[in-house]
């Protein structure tokens, strides 16, 4: 295999006083998709646009396709596919126009693939920019970012105004790729169920900070909910390690817990004298438990 | 009652910048008439202090009016409000006594500073003025072809300061100019409550237009469309837009100055108008190519040098067709009045001078506009302090002129640093109404 | 033919292991039943195909898949006979938990819960 796509070692980012990010290290390898998962303000778009080099970081580095993020060169700039949360579409341009603009900076403009999108996706392309809604802007943002066939896409929240059927178009045309070139994505969004359905891994940012990054697979299965019932009541104070929250009533317990092992439940069973019923969590009630 | 108050006041403050405007504006006014003050010069200071609070304040409000009215009509969530259009009139109505009080007042001031009679017909001038650029803004921030309409005002008002038509008698009002304008407003209001539509702020007109993009534009065409005032590829489209948008300033300006007292002689290519009207211009669009630099980041390769490169040639050439707009007006002005060739040379590399400074101080103020409020004001001070008069001499031309050349090569040097690490997350997004002035 | 839940607890993997593995025991995917390729049930479900691929993966690294060339993967035959009784029974004992959980929630006696377990056994096979 060969290195990864983007590699960040000890990223920070601070304007002044205000740390918006700190201390990110992580790597993509080619192929993943990324999702980022954070409260508003954690630092998504601060962490994406870092990355690609619109904010020079003020600590550590950040490195895509072997380039630092501040010195990309133009070929390396052309395998990069991005589509920012607020559109940078020229709203004097017609929809027709802005696609060729954006086709002009690329050799490799797919015009049959994008042909075929505006058509399925319903993209009106000869009223100004200015007039179209968000929902539309948006997918024509995301076309933009699609028609040289890139092989790092990086989005920030691109379907946060689109219906869900136009979400699955989305996410259908993600995996859409040559079966030469693979593609990574990495994307921040707010709906959880599209970064379970789409994402491999995941980032979770928690005050600037990546708090937990790896396989979805892997997180749903190390976090989860114990509901203990024990024969005697339990302590006010309980709690096991790992514990994310606890709630004691009387000798039953809700406990959300990470590093979850199946040998962990018989030995605490057997320690508390209790029975144990393990609820797996999906995304969304991970994401709150681990920001409590 | 509130909501139309909210809406006045708003016609005022809606811009960031506005509010800028607002506070360098009081203090630079107040320290000029305390320097007026300190050197018993004060009617100087005073009537240099008032003027420069009008221009920082009651200008843009004045230029805005039209298109924040326009902006705040056309979204139909509005049209839900109660009485809405009722309210938003008699809102753009205390506007308009507000600022006719405001500029009849310094008319007023002006006269009673240089011991002449003061003349009621101000205010009926400042009426009519009032009225026609709230109108001029109005239909050209729904179309900007409307600007070429007023190329021919200039030419209008020539003729008529030319026949003599200000001299009226000191107690008489001009009943034409009343009339005119309170018509001029009535089929407004008319036209407004029944209208069911209102068209959103655009600066360019519907996709009827013939397609200056016939063929794939090529790169640098790209680029320059990318960079551009206005998203045009071609120059020549960009200038016509341009002349379009921004002939009418210098027009309206032009007929703020037939106001002053002294209506018989119009103020020469070097007095302190012109290079104001250059500068806003020219900051205006560079401006606007600053704000849209962030779109070339992940298209040019290479690092921040080459965009500061790409950026600086896209800045000259929006400041050229801006500049170019500023100086037809100005040409279209002065030179049927009789200017002297001395005079228009050193009048036009006045002007190229303010307008080099204020796009260079526009290219250093990255991230805020901090510096250009600052850089911008200085250089006004500079102006209305040396300039402020129909006939400036040769020797305060001269300064002025080096200054801000100084002025431009400085903030060069500054803009080359900032570029090198510019943040694009602090800069300014451009915002749909910006588009317009 | 599958039932997928992306918002489960379980990953979607998992899901999709653990159903063709109760398929296939209980007969219903018979040996040499050509399953839908990844593209296929990738876009069926609206899931990154390599959630798939990763079930197939495993699945084939269980013996219960096999690949063919250029063609989507198959059951395998049963080459060793039937797996062994006590792993045929972990493939129940989740279902069997759930339902003493319910049995205790519901203060169901072990008694009278096997003797409607016989019923419902006798109704459905003779």
């Amino acid at each position: 295999m060969s290195e990864p796509i983007v590699v960040a070692r000890g990223l920070g980012k601070s304007y002044g006083q205000r740390t918006a990010l700190t201390g990110i290290s992580a790597d993509i390898e080619a192929g993943d998709v990324v999702g980022v998962l954070g409260k508003n303000g954690a630092g998504k778009t601060t962490l994406l646009e870092t990355l690609l080099g619109f904010s020079p970081p003020t600590e550590g580095s950040a490195r895509v396709f072997g380039e630092d993020c501040l010195a990309m060169s133009a070929a390396t700039k052309g395998r990069i596919g991005f589509v920012p949360q607020q559109d940078e579409l020229l709203g004097m341009l017609s929809g027709r126009q802005q696609l060729a603009v954006t086709a002009a900076f690329h050799s490799g403009w797919d015009h049959a693939l994008i042909d075929r999108l505006v058509n399925e996706w319903a993209v009106p392309l000869d009223r100004r920019l200015q007039t179209l809604s968000v929902g539309e802007r948006q997918k024509l943002s995301v076309l933009t970012a699609l028609g040289h066939h890139p092989e790092l896409l990086v989005l920030d929240e691109p379907v946060a105004s689109l219906d869900p059927i136009a979400r699955r178009q989305f996410l259908a045309e993600l995996f859409e790729m040559p079966e030469t070139k693979a593609r990574t994505v990495l994307f921040s969004s707010h709906i959880v169920s599209d970064l379970e359905r789409a994402a491999n891994k995941v980032w979770i940012i928690k005050d600037g900070r990546l708090h937990w990054q790896g396989e979805i697979d892997a997180l749903k299965e190390s976090v989860v909910r114990l509901h203990i019932r024990a024969r005697a009541p339990l302590p006010s104070g309980f709690s096991i390690p790992d514990a994310l929250a606890v709630r004691v009533d009387g000798t039953a317990a809700t406990v959300a817990m990470s590093q979850w092992r199946e040998e962990r439940g018989e030995a605490l069973a057997r320690s508390l004298d209790a029975a144990i019923e393990v609820e797996p969590l999906g995304l969304e009630e991970i994401f709150v438990e681990l920001n409590r | 009652m509130s909501a139309v108050l909210r809406v006045f006041w708003l016609l005022y403050t809606a811009f960031p910048l506005q509010r800028w405007l607002a506070v360098v504006g009081a203090a630079i006014g107040g320290v000029l008439v305390v320097i007026g003050f300190l050197s018993s010069q004060v009617e100087a200071g005073v009537g240099l202090g008032v003027l420069t609070f009008t221009i920082f304040t009651a200008f843009p409000a004045l230029f805005a009016g039209g298109a924040l009215l326009r902006a705040l009509s056309a979204p139909h969530s509005h049209q839900l409000f109660p009485h809405f259009r009722v309210r938003a009139l008699f809102a753009v109505a205390l506007l308009v006594a507000s600022l006719v009080l405001w500029f009849g007042g310094v008319l007023a001031l002006f006269a009673w500073l240089e011991n002449v009679a003061v003349r009621p017909a101000v205010f009926v001038y400042a009426y009519g003025f009032v009225t026609g650029v709230f109108v001029w803004v109005w239909l050209f921030s729904g179309d900007w072809r409307w600007g070429f309409a007023f190329l021919l005002l200039p030419l209008g008002f020539v003729m008529l300061v030319r026949t003599g038509a200000g001299a009226t008698d000191a107690g008489s009002l001009p009943i034409p100019v009343l009339m005119a304008a309170s018509l001029a407003w009535g089929a407004f209001a008319a036209w407004y409550l029944r209208v069911r539509r209102v068209r959103a702020v655009m600066s360019t007109p519907a996709a009827r237009d013939p397609d200056s993009w016939t063929e794939q534009p090529t790169r640098e065409a790209a680029i320059r469309a990318t960079t551009a005032w206005n998203g045009q590829p071609s120059l020549v489209r960009s200038f016509l837009v341009a002349v379009g948008r921004g002939a009418g300033t210098g027009i309206a300006l032009l007929i703020a100055v037939v106001l002053l007292p002294r209506v018989d002689r119009l103020p020469l290519l070097t007095s302190f108008l012109w290079p104001f009207v250059s500068m806003s211009l020219v900051g205006g669009a560079v401006g606007h190519v600053v704000r849209q630099s962030r779109l070339l980041w992940l298209r040019i390769g290479g690092g921040r040098d080459e965009i500061w490169r790409r950026i600086e040639q896209a800045a000259w050439r929006t400041g050229l067709a801006a500049f170019a707009v500023a100086m037809t007006t100005a040409l279209i002005v002065t030179v049927p009045l009789g200017a002297g060739a001395r005079e228009l040379v050193l009048g036009l590399a006045l002007c190229a001078s303010a307008a080099a400074y204020a796009g260079y101080c526009t290219l250093a103020a990255v991230p805020g506009v901090r510096t250009q409020v600052l850089g911008f004001g200085l250089v006004t001070i500079l102006q209305l302090a040396l300039l402020a008069r129909a006939d400036p001499p040769v020797t305060s031309v001269a300064i002025v002129l080096v200054a801000q050349l100084l002025g431009a090569a400085l903030f060069r040097a500054l803009a080359v640093r900032r570029w090198r690490r510019i943040d694009w997350r602090l800069v300014q997004r451009p915002k749909a109404m910006e588009r317009v002035l | 033919m599958f039932i997928l839940n992306p918002q489960s607890g379980i990953p979607i993997y998992r899901q999709l292991v653990a159903q063709v593995t109760r398929l296939i025991a209980g007969g219903q995917l018979a040996a040499g039943t050509e399953l839908p390729s990844v593209r296929e049930l990738a876009e069926l479900h609206a899931v990154n195909p390599m959630t798939i691929s990763k079930a197939y993966a495993l699945l084939e690294s269980e013996g219960l898949l096999e690949r063919q060339r250029g063609k989507p993967m198959r059951v395998a035959a049963r080459r060793r006979g039937q797996a062994p009784l006590s792993q045929r029974l972990q493939q129940l004992d989740r279902s069997i938990t759930d339902l003493v959980l319910a049995a205790r929630q519901l203060e169901v006696g072990k008694k009278e819960l096997l003797a409607r377990l016989g019923e419902k056994w006798g109704d459905d096979h003779e």
